[in-house]
């Protein structure tokens, strides 16, 4: 009887403990296992979202400073574009280039150079300075126009006009090619075949465009 | 009294079943109060993450917009840049060499043999050898026009000299004025003084005392470079 009922005192500790083992297990598995399976995969995954975001800022700071960099350079082109209007300053404006014309048949005049005979004979309106209406370009964008001057006067006279031309300061004239006939008649009114071109202001707006 | 122990029996498992329970319970409640805190991590790390992934996502869409118009603009930028320098240095290039003609004219008009002597005829011209031209007779490179009006040029000229010493005497003369000639350096170089001893005339019977002699005065530049630069 007495074995009996220690027996049935036993067993019901077992159960017990048991219940409690298990409960433990259950208590304790349930956090731990949230914590494993769903808190540090998911911290992982914020981890792994703040290094993509550092990452991001870094990208997000190199483009700022890229940003930067494509400031300074428009700033220097337009610094630049400063200094090259001033450079151009003696430079003509394309729509101007028949004042430069008109102001060379001037000069052509002042300095007594006039259309030689033989033209006056075969030409209807002879000019002095006259437009081919070539235009050339530069390598880096600047053009140029070709004027012709056909004269005869005196070498003085011509070398004199020739000064004026090459310091003009409201156009910068270069000569390109130039024939000298001495007078046939030896006498001092030689002709003068100048090819010169007229350099123009550049189109701002497309320079490097 | 085997009544009275089994009361007391009965009294301990109930005792027993209690303290087991509570037990029980009591693990229950602490576990499930971790779990509640686990989950509020859980959860706070849910948010983190939602707010991180918007914030990425806004700024990598501001990188991306910022990067497609630094990929047009910085080119475009460096581009411009380097069409300024350049437009710059080809107009200082332009105008650094002016007077072009003038010091040549000066030099012809300066430098004179000690005789009478005409020029008959004179060219100044671009050097033209070196233009290269296509299949229809155009340049190829559209520029080589200016490139040659910004090279060096070359110079012919005819004309008599009178003779009224030696040849020799003459062709030093000439030498020398040919050395004076320093306005033509930049642009031609040193000219140089061919008498065409072969053609002379004399105006006189007598050849000793007068003779005209043709001559010819040519000068280009072989190295560009000393205009180009």
């Amino acid at each position: 009887m007495a074995e009996k009922k220690s027996q049935g005192i036993s067993s019901d500790w077992t159960a017990g403990i048991m219940a409690i083992v298990a409960a433990v297990l259950f208590g304790g598995g349930l956090p731990i296992g949230l914590y494993m399976g769903l808190y540090i995969p998911k911290k992982q995954e914020r981890e792994a979202a703040q290094a993509k975001l550092k990452e991001v800022e870094n990208q997000m700071n190199a483009q700022v400073d890229r940003q930067k960099r494509v400031n300074d350079l428009t700033q220097d082109a337009a610094k630049i574009e400063e200094w090259v209007r001033e450079l151009e300053t003696p430079f003509t404006d394309p729509a101007q280039l028949r004042l430069v014309q008109e102001n060379l048949r001037t000069l052509c005049n002042t300095h007594n150079l006039r259309v030689p005979q033989d033209r006056l004979q075969s030409e209807t309106n002879p000019e002095v300075v006259k437009a081919t209406g070539e235009r050339i370009p530069f390598k880096d964008g600047l053009q140029a126009t070709q004027l012709v001057i056909h004269v005869t006067g005196t070498y003085h006279d011509f070398a004199r006009f020739f000064v004026k031309l090459e310091s003009m300061s409201d156009a910068v004239v270069i000569p390109e090619a130039l024939i000298m006939l001495g007078d046939q008649s030896q006498g001092r009114k030689h002709v003068f075949l100048l090819s010169v071109f007229v350099v123009e202001k550049r189109d701002y707006a497309t320079i490097g465009r | 009294m085997f009544e009275l122990n089994l009361i007391k029996d009965k009294a301990k498992a109930r005792q027993r079943r209690r303290v087991i329970f509570l037990a029980v319970v009591t693990v229950l409640f602490l576990g499930g109060l971790l779990a509640i805190f686990v989950g509020s991590l859980f959860w706070k790390e849910s948010t983190d993450l939602n707010s991180l992934n918007e914030t990425i996502a806004r700024q990598q869409k501001q990188v991306d917009d910022l990067t497609t118009r630094l990929n047009t603009e910085e080119p475009a930028a460096i581009k411009r840049k380097l069409g300024m320098i350049a437009a710059y240095t080809e107009d200082f290039n332009t105008l650094k060499r002016r007077p072009y003609f003038t010091p040549i004219l000066q030099d012809l008009y300066q430098q004179r043999p000690n005789a009478e002597f005409w020029y008959n005829r004179l060219t100044i011209d671009v050097n033209t050898a070196g233009l290269q031209r296509g299949a229809s007779g155009t340049p190829e490179d559209p520029s080589q026009r200016a490139n040659a009006l910004m090279g060096p040029r070359s110079l012919q000229a005819n004309g008599y000299i009178q003779i009224v010493a030696s040849d020799i005497v003459t062709e030093n003369d000439l030498k020398q004025v040919a050395q004076a000639m320093d306005g033509m350096l930049t642009l031609l170089g040193e000219p140089q003084f061919s008498l065409d001893l072969q053609r002379e005339t004399s105006p006189t019977a007598d050849r000793e005392v007068s003779r005209y002699v043709p001559f010819q005065m040519r000068a280009a530049l072989r190295d560009s470079s000393a205009v180009n630069n």
